[in-house]
């Protein structure tokens, strides 16, 4: 599959030009684009993945994000910008599962699966609806952080700069809820609605990083970076900083293999954070 | 404190609780009245409700019938009125949090500066003989240290009411003492709802003691009948009380 990565772009021609293509490089503004999601979507992996990791509910960020599938389908179809599309079935996923799991003790894997398989689903229904063109989906299922529009940069800010101004006013909040919700419930603090929130900061995030890794690869940069990060990490701020520098590297490195290797971007991200996690385990001591 | 008010509010007030799982009636109609600075002891056996009892009062649990108060308000209206320890430590011991990280995090919703925060939080460690490990990370206190760390916690809450489910399970000799005196003290200003195994500890320090098993058997004192204890354990009581039965049972 050679949808991730395109080539009309440039072309890698061996490692001699490597330094003037480089050049010419900065002078792109896809590539120009690109450096700025990289650096936007790492303030989401340091944030949001923190708490994700911590309170252990990656599964439900992959469960948000495939929903958020529904909504880049369906933007086809009515001829919406897809990242309204993918931000409105992330958002409502989010509600859904953050409000039926406290209820009645819902079997909460199964809500993932559901919301995870129906937004697919509704996705390439509305595709299938669709008459005649419709671009190349890939990028949005594997990433391709090369073909990132301006427009999309402008949503990536947006949502980072309502991340930020959530989890500054909530900080606490959110750190109590995730170390330990009950006794965060004893001293009065609304868990419900902080867990809500927090799932919500998820959607923001699965369009921060659809076109970097995709929805089906995100839920790496949701524990890789974090995981590696924890070990090395003595509280909770540090863990932040950790994780985005790790998930920003990894999306550099990505990028720039990508460039060079003319291979999927989103797909050698995750190859180059899941050696890095094994090399972890290896050298890092606990 | 408005005094016009001179109707004597209850710190914790329960109407006729009860609290069904499923089918299952876990708690019976429990009716009960605890004054303001009152220290009471809740002892029973293992799936008596004692858990559910108290985290129902906190408002964890929604009662199938009956009404919990705090200090006349609804237990979601109470926040930063309870102080709580868990029967098990709740928290992941895997983050990456020092012991002070942890019990600050008692004041989070409290609105008093961070200078008196931190002085609150070095008398505690202080209190509960913490101060050497106040850098610690979690992940490497061991199980009665973590116990300590989840009572300091509480007190940092600086609660009307404490709430303590078998506060002292892991928790060394020394400590032990030390914790109850704290608590004694404690006690001169706030009010204390204990749940312990270890009656001859309930039998030192509270002031009125009860026995929950599904029902609350509770009479406004430190004595219980023979009768009543056996009625709720289901079995003698000297294999219970460890062979000290007559520290409870008050000589009548
Ligand atoms: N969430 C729940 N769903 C269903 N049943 C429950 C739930 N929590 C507790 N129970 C049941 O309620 C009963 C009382 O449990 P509880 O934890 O309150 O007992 P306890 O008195 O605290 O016991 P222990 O001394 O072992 O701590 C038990 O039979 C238990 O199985
Ligand atoms: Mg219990």
């Amino acid at each position: 599959m050679s949808g991730g990565s395109d080539r009309s772009w440039c072309s890698a021609q061996g490692f001699g030009d490597s330094l003037i293509m480089l050049s010419e490089l900065f002078n792109n503004q896809f590539f120009i684009n690109s450096l700025y999601a990289a650096f936007l979507s790492s303030i989401a992996i340091g944030i949001v993945g923190t708490f994700v990791y911590l309170r252990r509910i990656t599964f439900i960020s992959g469960g948000i994000a495939h929903s958020s599938y529904g909504g880049i389908g369906m933007s086809y179809y009515y001829g919406f910008h897809p990242m309204i599309g993918a931000l409105g079935f992330a958002l409502l996923t989010a509600i859904f599962i953050s409000s039926l799991r406290r209820k009645k003790r819902k079997n909460e894997d199964m809500l993932i699966s559901i919301a995870w398989a129906l937004g697919m689903s509704i996705g390439v229904l509305f595709i299938n609806f669709t008459p005649g063109y419709v671009p190349n989906l890939m990028g949005y299922l594997f990433g391709n952080i090369i073909t990132v529009p301006t427009s999309e940069i402008y949503f990536i800010l947006g949502a980072d700069v309502v991340i930020i101004i959530l989890v500054s006013m909530f900080y606490k909040q959110f750190k109590a809820v995730t170390f330990d919700e009950e006794f965060a419930a004893s001293m009065g603090i609304k868990t419900g609605l902080i867990d809500m929130l927090l799932l919500c900061l998820i959607a923001l995030s699965t369009i921060i990083l659809i076109k970097i890794v995709g929805i089906v690869l995100l839920i790496a940069l949701f524990s890789i970076p974090q995981a590696i990060s924890l070990k090395l990490s003595k509280s909770f701020s540090s863990m932040m900083f950790f994780s985005a520098l790790f998930g920003l590297a990894f999306i550099l490195i990505g990028l720039f293999s990508s460039y060079y290797l003319n291979l999927a971007s989103g797909s050698l991200t995750i190859l180059i954070a899941s050696l890095c996690y094994l090399a972890s385990e290896y050298f890092i001591k606990e | 404190m408005p005094q016009q008010n001179r109707e004597i509010v209850n710190a914790v007030s329960l109407k006729n609780l009860t609290v069904k799982f499923g089918n299952q009636t876990i708690l019976n109609t429990i009716n009960l009245d605890l004054a303001e600075k009152e220290f009471l002891g809740i002892i029973g056996p293992n799936g008596g409700g004692k858990t559910t009892f108290l985290k129902t009062i906190m408002g964890f649990i929604t009662p199938s019938a009956g009404s919990v108060s705090i200090f006349g308000k609804t237990p979601k209206d109470s926040g930063g009125t309870i102080g709580y320890v868990p029967q098990y430590s709740t928290f992941e011991s895997h983050f990456p949090v020092n012991v002070t990280d942890v019990i600050k995090m008692g004041t989070y919703t409290s609105k008093v500066s961070k200078v008196i925060i931190d002085s609150l939080i070095d008398d505690i460690l202080k209190k509960t003989r913490l101060s050497h490990l106040a850098k610690r990370q979690v992940s490497e206190l061991s199980g009665g240290e973590k116990q300590r760390v989840l009572i300091s916690r509480a007190l940092a809450v600086q609660p009307k009411i404490l709430i303590l489910d078998e506060p002292t399970a892991s928790i060394d000799y020394e400590s032990n003492i030390n914790f109850f005196e704290i608590l004694k003290e404690l006690n001169k200003d706030i009010t204390i709802l204990l749940v312990s195994h270890d009656i001859g500890v309930i039998s030192r320090y509270v002031k009125k003691i009860a026995c929950l098993n599904r029902e609350l058997h509770y009479h406004d004192s430190k004595e219980i009948s023979q009768e009543t204890l056996e009625a709720v354990y289901k079995c003698p009581v000297d294999l219970i009380a460890h062979g000290v039965p007559h520290r409870v049972l008050e000589t009548h």
